[in-house]
């Protein structure tokens, strides 16, 4: 998919990298980045489905307003991607309303 | 005795300048900031990891921001900085609620400056909603501070200076941009500009950097051109624009589609005016600083005593009036302390003073160039969604308008627009304007969507554990 | 064009409003409503929207809500707009051996008045609920006529449905005044201009008082500031209104106090639950305030813990119309001929709406109603 490695390396180093868990998957995340800037940078961009219409939203204001970024991350949903800085091993889901609840089981 | 004697809400350039000149004369501060660091959005630092290795390609603000971000840090034991606190109401008796490490607190105060910025204006146009459509400031994020390109084939599409900031950044970091859309004309009121340009030559020197960076590159800058609709399954995959006229109207006959990944929406800013608005402080609407804001005299106090507001948040007009505003703010606090004398006061002032008048002679020239036009708020189709939390089109909204509804309250009662988590911010502006453009009335005759606590989303838990008082 | 005239004018927009002048309009009558604010109200558009009959006692109370609950049903059937009017049964949760005891009483008097209500255990309660505390969980009141509904919707579809029967409803719309002569209704003077009437019916709810001032009436209505969270959407996890028993507790007891909270929670359709309820001695004060937050979310979770990580998007409060003997003002007054009371609902007004229209347009179109209205005249208070 050509929207991955869309890191920028010039002028500032960034901190260790570690692996997290996407949809079971593993990614690259560095340390410093947010969850929602490690997936953007891996080419995935869709962060959540809808309730109603199930149609996909991802990052769209960047700085925790809309909402819209949304993911099921450590077990957690309703947790914005674009304000949760990336941890190693740290599990992430994309929000489907069917699946998930705000809830500890 | 209050817990603060001036409590500042927001660590961006405004709040930050109005702690230094409060604290230097004596003032108790305490300043709440939302982010892990102080710098706003414009001086946001790097989270911890990054190490910056070339501060050239970072550009002027970088360096601008270090340095009152030093001021700011050397001042350690007079101004007392909270941060990840994010304030969610404003009650009586000179209390703010705030979530801090997993619990809510109150803290009382004897002053408050309110100095908690702007957001990109949401602008719904087909498509909008595509993974892949993000806002300029959302972009700049991604770019600037998190080193990350938001996508491969850019468009960039908006209007004013921002837009070339964003687009230099792109470019710097090696990123590729299609075209940058300018909805207004720079060059056409080149000379009617020239009065407010007079004196402002390091607004001009900036400008230039950035326009000749984008000539060089190759990049088309399309003035008079906006932004039709974003395609794709699933996400961007081209975006269709047109030539507009003087009221960013398109001009049919005009439309081109380009291929593109990501499409960065920059249509100026809207005040976060949750907060003032809540403490029932007095606002205005006002077209050409970005929506309602408070009012306020010279002194930055609003219409209620002792609350200060100062920088996007109350009328979007960039960092160098931000920081003038904070000097302002934060001496006129000093004297209503008295901690300084009324003549020390105004003799502080007088300079920055002059200087908001010189910025301000600019920005007017430049905000009528970028000022929302009509056809802005005519991009959405019937199926367009303009409530993206809910998910309501704006079909849904003429329906429930078709009785003569004005009030933007009736639309969210009758459709449950402005009901989801981003508490109206994406949806609010554009349904002002969609009742203005139905009813060709004042946008004030139509209300507004009330700000009700917690003004952010806060979790069940973290609220339980509150009544928890503030150590100091 | 501003109505100069009308059969029947409603006073109050809300549910109770909205029933009577659709109900009214249903049976061909020239009505026009008129509300001072915006759709659907005031207390009517700020509550927990319960459809209740639990914690109802037995006599006028429980027949009230009973009719009223059949006629919600009615309603969801013949609106053309859906109010999400849900019926799974509702729970009144059990923490303690004193509220089981004072919860036995209540289903003992409201069985010997015909309208049993089923204790059950533990167990079954959680098999119900599965979020509830187990730890402080010791049975239930379950009651299967009991539900929720959206109440701003259904002020919309009645709205909507009394428009298309030929009525006319008037937001943003103030009565100033009401004309009587020789003891008679003339009309109702608002800021848009007066419309001539011989009946007006006050369905002012919590503003009850002032409009009956108007007509020269002492109604004792006294504002009781209440207040919710609202949470973000959640896929369904809480199939019925759940209440907790202290509420009931606490509220027969009349001591509301400065600042309390009892626990009640259900969930919308569309999948915000509504959390609260607290209480404020706060006059006409609609704005809330931390402590109640706080206080509603700390009850809440207690009661249910696993909600700790979902997040409130907003609070909102309103006024109910509160009356001392808790029953609310239904009928036509001495003295005053063609002025209808149909207001003090308390905190019962979404569930006992539909059946307050009802009775008023049955008292306007044909004298006489499916209840008496006996026990509910406004002369009760002044006849000791």
């Amino acid at each position: 998919m050509g929207l991955e490695d869309k890191r920028v390396h010039k002028g500032v180093e960034k901190g260790a990298p570690f692996e997290i868990t996407v949809d079971g998957k593993k990614i690259i995340a560095y340390q410093g980045e947010t969850v929602g800037a490690a997936l953007m940078a891996a080419g995935q961009r869709t962060l959540r489905y809808t309730d109603k219409k199930k149609r996909p939203r991802g990052l769209y204001c960047g700085i925790g307003l809309c909402q819209e970024c949304r993911m099921v991350i450590n077990g957690v949903a309703n947790t914005q991607a674009c304000q949760t800085l990336a941890t190693p091993g740290c599990r992430v889901e994309t929000q489907k309303s069917e699946k998930k609840r705000g809830i500890e089981n | 005795m209050k817990e603060a004697e001036l409590a500042i809400i927001g660590g961006g350039p405004g709040g930050i300048v109005a702690a230094i000149e409060a604290a230097k004369a004596g003032v108790m501060v305490t300043l709440l900031d939302e982010n892990p660091r102080p710098g706003g959005q414009i001086y946001r630092q790097f989270e911890k990891g990054f190490k910056v290795t070339d501060p050239e390609v970072l550009g002027g603000d970088y360096e601008k921001g270090l340095d009152l971000l030093n001021q700011f840090s050397s001042l350690g034991d007079k101004i007392k900085y909270m941060n990840n606190a994010t304030v969610w109401g404003i009650f009586d008796n000179n209390t703010l609620a705030f979530a801090r490490n997993g619990f809510s607190s109150s803290l009382s105060y004897g002053k408050l400056l309110v100095a908690n910025g702007a957001y990109d204006r949401p602008v719904p146009f087909p498509g909008w909603t595509l993974p892949g459509v993000l806002t300029a400031g959302g972009a700049q994020k991604l770019v600037k501070t998190e080193r990350i390109l938001p996508g491969k084939k850019i468009l960039i599409a908006g209007t004013g200076p921002l837009q070339l900031v964003l687009a230099h950044q792109i470019l710097a970091a090696g990123g590729k941009i299609e075209a940058i859309l300018e909805a207004g004309n720079l060059n056409k009121n080149w000379f009617q500009g020239l009065r407010g340009i007079w004196g402002n030559w390091d607004y001009l020197k900036e400008g230039w950097k950035y326009l000749r960076s984008i000539q060089k590159s190759g990049v088309p800058l399309l003035h008079n051109h906006i932004i039709l609709e974003a395609r794709g399954d699933g996400q961007v995959e081209e975006a269709v624009f047109a030539k507009v006229d003087e009221n960013w109207r398109p001009k049919p006959g005009t439309e081109r589609t380009v291929k593109v990944d990501t499409i960065c929406s920059g249509y100026g800013l809207v005040p976060s005016t949750e907060l003032t608005m809540l403490a029932e402080c007095e606002h205005k609407y006002d077209n050409l600083l970005g929506g309602y804001i408070p009012v306020r005299n010279e002194n930055m106090e609003t219409t209620v005593p002792g609350i200060y507001a100062v920088g996007d948040g109350a009328g979007v007009a960039g960092s160098k009036v931000a920081i003038e505003q904070g000097r302002i703010a934060g001496t006129a606090i000093a004297c209503s302390l008295e901690r300084i004398s009324k003549a020390f006061a105004d003799k502080s002032i007088k300079h920055a003073r002059k200087r908001l008048n010189r910025y301000n002679r600019l920005r007017k020239v430049l905000d009528q160039i970028s000022m929302p036009r009509a056809g802005l708020y005519e991009l959405a189709r019937d199926d367009t969604v303009i409530c993206r939390c809910e998910e309501i089109t704006l079909k849904e909204i003429k329906t429930a308008m078709a009785d003569s509804t004005t009030q933007v309250k009736d639309l969210k009662r009758k459709t449950r627009v402005g009901m989801g988590p981003c508490e109206g911010r994406m949806c609010g502006p554009a349904l002002i304007e969609i009742l203005r453009n139905h009813s060709n009335t004042s946008p004030e005759g139509h209300g507004y969507l009330n700000p009700r606590p917690p003004i952010k989303p806060i979790a069940l838990g973290v609220l339980a554990a509150g009544q928890q008082k503030l150590e100091i | 064009m501003f109505p100069e005239e009308a059969e029947v004018v409603v006073i109050g927009g809300g549910v109770i409003g909205s029933s009577t002048a659709y109900f009214l309009a249903q049976a061909g009558i020239d009505v026009v409503l008129v509300e001072k604010g915006y759709q659907s109200g005031e207390a009517s558009a700020a509550n927990s929207a319960f459809v209740w009959t639990i914690t109802r006692k037995a006599g006028i109370d429980i027949r009230l809500s009973m009719h009223s609950r059949r006629l919600h049903q009615q309603l969801q059937k013949e609106l053309d707009m859906d109010f999400e009017y849900v019926c799974n049964g509702g729970l009144l949760v059990i923490n303690d051996e004193k509220q089981m005891s004072y919860v036995e009483d209540h289903v003992r008097k409201r069985t010997e008045d015909g309208f049993p209500l089923e204790i059950i255990d533990a167990k079954q309660t959680l098999e119900l609920e599965p979020l509830l505390s187990k730890e402080k969980t010791i049975g239930a009141v379950f009651s299967p006529v009991d539900g929720t509904t959206n109440p701003i919707f259904l002020g919309v579809a009645l709205n909507l449905q009394a428009k298309k029967l030929g009525a006319i409803i008037c937001h943003h719309t103030e009565v100033l005044g009401i004309e009587v002569m020789g003891g008679k209704v003339k009309g109702v003077i608002t800021d848009k201009g007066t419309i001539k009437t011989n009946t007006a019916v006050n369905a002012a709810g919590t503003w009850g008082g002032a409009i009956g001032a108007m007509v020269g009436l002492k109604v004792p209505i006294t504002p009781f500031q209440m207040a919710v969270l609202v949470t973000e959407q959640l896929p369904p996890c809480v199939s019925h209104p759940i209440m907790g028993a202290s509420y009931m507790v606490e509220e027969d007891a009349g001591e509301k106090g400065e600042l309390g909270c009892g626990l009640i929670v259900s969930q919308q359709t569309s999948g915000n639950l509504l959390i609260g309820n607290s209480w404020r001695n706060a006059g006409y004060d609609q704005r809330t305030s931390q402590e109640e937050i706080e206080l509603m979310a700390r009850v809440n979770v207690g009661s249910m813990p696993s909600l700790k990580n979902v997040r409130v998007i907003r609070s909102y409060a309103n006024f109910f119309p509160h009356t001392d003997d808790d029953l609310p003002i239904l009928g036509k007054v001495d003295g005053i001929e063609g002025f209808i009371m149909a207001c003090g609902h308390n905190g019962h007004g979404v569930g006992l709406g539909p059946g307050s229209g009802k009775l008023i347009q049955e008292l306007i179109c044909e004298g006489k109603t499916a209840i008496s209205l006996d026990e509910l005249s406004l002369s009760r208070f002044y006849s000791k």
